[in-house]
């Protein structure tokens, strides 16, 4: 579903990847962890056209998407969920749904089925609907954030930095709304500077450290890995 | 005239000034909430709209025409401003945003000059000249007229705002751009809306306000300050601030003139601008503080 081969990208001086090869196939629930400042998030904001970038190859359902732009990306059915949630604070939880559905706002009957569906997976979104998205709990919005994702009907969902600040509680319940989300088909990929919860609910991961994927494999296998143990999981 | 009666006619002439300035306080809030800056041209904006109705209605377009095409007009030349003076730039800081938003006015000033001279200019009153007695005061028709249009602008603005996806999407922009763009809305072209509606707001404001005041190539500039010092009271970003803080600058303005002196008039706006951002800096309306994440 999405190739990426050879992905570069620089702030200024700054190299954040230098030559990532990644690959994510149709309906899988792929990791990609690692330190602070290893360019995950670049990652995924390069493959949202949200940072200059460079690749010998990077391909969505076999498009090349490296020219696109963010608007032409989201369109072809990427969502990316952002670190730190950002959801539109002075608006309320139902308006923070529409603004997902945006690019499909013509399509009313789509966009109802979309919130029937996001309010079944996350039924606090419901019950919360008329209050604003800032007055929400940072586990709500995350929920919020994924929900406002799904809304525009991704084929590839992203999410960057899911348990960030969250108490376990929430974030098991994260987890498990996403890997019902994964049961019923979406491919989704998320990262996570806590590695062994990614890895224990992830089918396959990819460990990036300064700018490039240092390991990859089964989910299973790194969290048996031993560097992997030390560098990410505390020993 | 007894003292009661006097205060009814300062406050019913603040309240008709006064919704101009929400008018005007309402296009800074709309540009404001999507760019962060400071839209100095927004009172040069009123004065096209006054100007270019009164072109048209001199070139023998009916009344209702004329404001209307003034409109588009005004709207048009928001577009195009933006266009050729933000839209180029990639990365700039909010200042450089408010310095060519200056330096922007000037040319519209200089152009409003050159085109229609330096002589004000009026159109004749919606309805008539005879005046409407209220109570122990008067009004003039044209007030009704300034009353009913701003408050139907202003809710029309609401409305689009808080209904309309579109609206909504300016919001979201407003609210924060990064997420915005994920969800596939234009920012740029959402900015470029927000000039337009502020310069229609604006060119709506400038014409109804012509009959009663008249109108000229230099207008623009206290207009626009006033309308700046009203969204600054009501709390800059606001909508119903924008049309509080005007609402309460007409009738404090018309107070201080009445009872002081009308050598003060002006002076009203700015110290009360002052004080407001001395006592409380985020204005009337404007309870939070930063509302970017
Ligand atoms: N906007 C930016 N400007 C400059 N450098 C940046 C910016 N964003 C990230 N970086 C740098 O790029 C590298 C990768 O950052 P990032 O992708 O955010 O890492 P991670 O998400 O893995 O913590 C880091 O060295 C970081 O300092
Ligand atoms: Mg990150």
């Amino acid at each position: 579903m999405l190739r990426i081969s050879g992905l570069e990208s620089r702030y200024g001086g700054i190299i954040a990847l230098k030559g990532v090869d990644l690959e994510v196939r149709a309906g899988e629930l792929v990791t990609i962890i690692g330190a602070n400042g290893a360019g995950k998030s670049t990652l995924l904001k390069a493959v949202m056209g949200l940072v200059r970038r460079e690749a010998r190859a990077m391909t969505f359902e076999g498009r090349d998407i490296r020219g696109l732009s963010p608007l032409e990306i989201v369109r072809l059915g990427v969502a990316l969920v952002p670190e730190g949630r950002q959801v539109f604070g002075p608006m309320t939880v139902a308006d923070n749904l529409t603004m997902g559905a945006y690019l499909d706002r013509g399509r009313r009957a789509v966009v109802r089925e979309r919130l029937e569906s996001v309010c079944a997976l996350f039924p606090v979104l419901r019950e919360r609907s008329r209050q604003l998205a800032e007055s929400l709990s940072g586990g709500e919005q995350q929920m919020l954030a994924i929900a406002r994702a799904l809304m525009a009907g991704p084929k590839l969902l992203l999410v960057d930095e899911l348990s960030l600040g969250l108490a376990p509680v929430v974030v098991h319940e994260l987890y498990r709304k996403l890997m019902a989300l994964h049961r019923q088909g979406m491919t989704i990929v998320i990262v996570e500077q806590n590695a062994r919860l990614a890895l224990r609910a992830c089918d396959r991961a990819y460990v990036l450290a300064t700018g490039v994927v240092a390991m990859e494999g089964r989910a299973r296998d790194l969290l048996e890995n031993e560097a992997v143990r030390k560098a990410y999981l505390g020993g | 005239m007894t003292f009661t009666d006097q205060l009814l006619q300062f406050v019913l002439s603040g309240v008709m000034v006064g919704s101009i300035y929400a008018l005007i306080a309402l296009g800074f809030t709309m540009v404001f909430n999507a760019t962060e800056a400071i839209n100095f041209a927004q009172g040069e904006f009123v004065m096209l709209g006054g100007m270019s109705a009164v072109a048209f209605y001199g070139a023998r377009v009916p009344l209702p025409l004329a404001c209307l095409l003034a409109v588009l007009l005004v709207t048009a030349v928001g577009l195009l401003f933006e266009r050729f003076t933000l839209a180029p730039l990639k990365r700039v800081s909010v200042m450089n945003l408010i310095i060519i938003t200056i330096g922007g006015s000037i040319f519209l000033k200089g152009s409003a000059m050159l085109t229609w001279g330096k002589d004000a200019a009026s159109l004749p009153s919606f309805s008539g000249d005879t005046p409407i007695r209220v109570l122990g005061a008067t009004l003039l028709p044209q007030a009704i007229w300034i009353l009913g249009t701003s408050l139907v602008v202003v809710a029309a603005v609401r409305l689009f705002f808080d209904h309309a996806a579109v609206g909504k999407a300016m919001r979201a922009v407003a609210a924060n751009r990064f997420a915005a763009t994920l969800m596939g809305i234009d920012v740029k072209l959402m900015v470029a809306c927000s000039f337009a509606l502020s310069a229609a707001v604006g060119a709506v404001a400038g014409i109804i306000i012509t009959p009663v005041a008249l109108t000229a190539f230099d207008r623009g500039t206290i207009l626009g300050l006033k309308g700046f010092s009203a969204a600054i009271l009501g709390g800059i970003g606001s909508g119903p601030g924008a049309v509080l803080g005007g609402l309460l600058l007409g009738v404090l303005e018309a107070m201080g003139a009445g009872f002081v002196s009308s050598g003060y008039k002006d002076a009203i706006a700015f110290l009360l601008l002052i004080l407001m951002l001395l006592v409380r800096p985020q204005g009337l309306c404007g309870a939070r503080g930063s509302r970017k994440a």
